[in-house]
């Protein structure tokens, strides 16, 4: 009971470090930029959600968002995050002062963790909830579209975003590890956008590409149009959490035995 | 009678004879980085318990190395770490209950208020959250607690990082050239603060420093490191008995190898340049004898004279060696 008490406070203490730094203000803004986007585009153009035969604006306008963001911007929101929340460490010196407390290094590890988990997870909560107000808003706008009208489909909406950080955690894993690793933010940011690109490009055929995490949330975001493949943990969502054990693992380890200089 | 043996118990009690514990104390500490030679080679340091010992090297003598080491954030190649009697490595957490550590710049979140800095550490070690406005009120940052911390100037940067430390009401302090970058006022107040700690709450300090004077000012026991070898190590007493047993004795010559030659029986022989000769007699006695032969061989000296060996010179002295 006290260790998890001590480990509340690591992480509140952690949580207190990032506030209104880049990372906060990139999870808040990152959530919100791509439907604020879309929304301006459907706001003139609002025949694109809508569907001749079938009214579904929802579905449509949840599509386009998922769309700009899966297979780029967001594994590299989450490499940015990662990187921004581990380099405050680095600029601050502050290892060496928090690894001289009486705690297992691991449990700073973890407690870090969480947190730039507790911001990933922040990014797709504040993304589900602009695409409903932009949604909302375009069908004061344009009545025609009939956004007013259907239900917002909130279940498809939670089960996507579940989805999607699921297989955003190997990213996750992976950066962080490299963050601790190099001081230099250049690095870990370099290759987590190059891996990313990477990604990108295998989506369109590399027989692989279920194996590369940079392109997991990629693969799992394009089941929207078919009522979002309604299990939550599909074969992605497994080599996703596959990685973030394995990298997690392998993070702890390097941390608890490094010299720290 | 009684008085008297009480008088002396009272002072063995002051030198720390009767009560010696050890705080700090290594065995053979050797570090190297990858692939580099030994940045701290065979470390036999002993630090009592209520002292303020001063870790004195050049740069780059390996003091960070080994505060690193005593710290838990390197690990040694070879040789052990005990403290407060226990084994570093079989009771870290233990010890580091105990220590509190201030590593070179001090770890600083600039875009947080001082207040914040110390509410992290206090909420990162689950300390007493009462104690916050206490140590900021020691380093005198109550004023400013509530400005940002990257705004302060280097003085209160250094204090901060001292607050940060003494939160937890630690019986060590390991600090890192806590002075160094400071101007001669800022110097004073943390010289201020950790005299006062030691002499007020008895804690005991280890402090490294490249100053000599510096630590010369505060400290009770010294140590001496040099390329990573401990080269001295006792009271501050201790050293400046070291230093009046090294009195050099100077001549100035204008016979150089008539006097080199009168002169070679005397131990420590040394041309210091082309006139001059340099002894280390033992005593008074000795020096006079070196005055007569020199005197009788008819050697032309011009001056004879003592060098007075300040800790200065004696660190310069023992760091070329």
């Amino acid at each position: 009971m006290k260790s998890i008490k001590l480990f509340s406070s690591l992480v509140a203490a952690e949580y207190l470090k990032t506030r209104k730094t880049w990372a906060f203000w990139l999870s808040i803004f990152g959530g919100l930029i791509i439907p604020l986007i879309v929304f301006l585009v459907v706001r003139s153009h609002p025949e694109i959600v809508q569907n001749r035969m079938n009214s579904m604006p929802w579905y449509m306008f949840l599509k386009f968002n998922w769309q700009s963001v899966a297979t780029f911007l967001l594994p590299l929101y989450v490499v940015l995050v990662t990187s921004l929340i581990v380099q405050i460490e680095h600029r601050s010196n502050a290892f060496k002062k928090f690894l001289t407390l009486p705690h297992p290094r691991g449990s700073f590890y973890l407690a870090k963790l969480v947190v730039i988990l507790y911001y990933v997870i922040i990014t797709h909560v504040i993304f589900v909830f602009s695409i409903v107000v932009f949604g909302l808003l375009i069908g004061n706008i344009h009545p025609e579209t009939m956004f007013l009208e259907k239900a917002i489909p909130w279940e498809m909406m939670l089960r996507q975003i579940t989805k999607s950080f699921l297989a955003s955690l190997g990213i996750v894993a992976i950066q962080y590890l490299l963050s601790i690793r190099f001081k230099n933010f250049i690095k870990p940011i370099g290759l987590g956008f190059a891996t990313t690109l990477a990604g990108s490009v295998m989506v369109f055929g590399w027989e692989y590409v279920d194996y590369w995490p940079w392109a997991l949330p990629a693969k799992v975001s394009p089941g929207i149009m078919q009522g979002a493949s309604s299990q939550i943990f599909t074969m992605h969502e497994w080599i996703s959490l596959g990685y973030f054990g394995l990298f997690g693992l392998l993070g702890i380890l390097y941390f608890s035995y490094r010299n720290i200089k | 009678m009684f008085c008297i043996v009480l008088k002396f118990v009272l002072c063995l009690y002051r030198e720390n004879i009767l009560t010696m514990t050890t705080i700090i104390k290594t065995n053979d500490l050797t570090f190297h980085f990858h692939g580099k030679q030994n940045a701290v080679n065979e470390l036999n340091l002993s630090v009592p318990e209520g002292s303020i010992y001063g870790f004195l090297g050049p740069n780059g003598a390996g003091k960070s190395t080994t505060i690193r080491m005593l710290a838990g954030l390197l690990r040694p190649a070879s040789g052990s770490i005990e403290m407060f009697d226990k084994s570093f490595k079989k009771a870290k957490s233990a010890i580091l209950r105990r220590s509190a550590y201030m590593i070179e710049e001090p770890t600083l979140y600039k875009h947080l208020t001082g207040r914040q800095n110390i509410e992290l550490i206090c909420k990162s070690g689950g300390y007493d959250a009462k104690r916050i406005d206490e140590v900021l009120d020691w380093v005198h940052l109550s004023d400013d607690k509530n400005r940002k911390a990257g705004n302060y100037s280097m003085g209160m940067k250094q204090r901060l990082g001292i607050a940060g430390a003494l939160l937890p009401d630690p019986d060590l302090f390991v600090l890192d050239e806590p002075t160094n970058g400071l101007d001669p006022q800022g110097m004073y107040e943390i010289r201020e603060l950790i005299v006062d700690l030691n002499k007020k709450y008895g804690k005991t300090i280890f402090i490294s420093s490249h100053l000599l004077g510096e630590i010369e000012k505060m400290c009770t026991h010294v140590g001496i490191i040099h390329h990573g070898k401990g080269i001295f190590e006792g009271s501050i007493q201790e050293l400046a008995d070291v230093n009046k047993s090294v009195k050099l004795f100077r001549i100035e010559t204008l016979q150089m190898e008539k006097a080199n030659e009168v002169l070679s029986a005397f131990e420590n022989l040394k041309k210091v340049d082309e006139n001059t000769l340099e002894v280390q007699p033992k005593d008074k006695e000795q020096q006079y004898q070196i005055i007569a032969s020199l005197v009788n061989a008819g050697v032309e000296f011009t001056q004879a004279y003592e060098v007075k060996n300040s800790l200065e010179e004696l660190f310069i002295q023992v760091t070329e060696n």
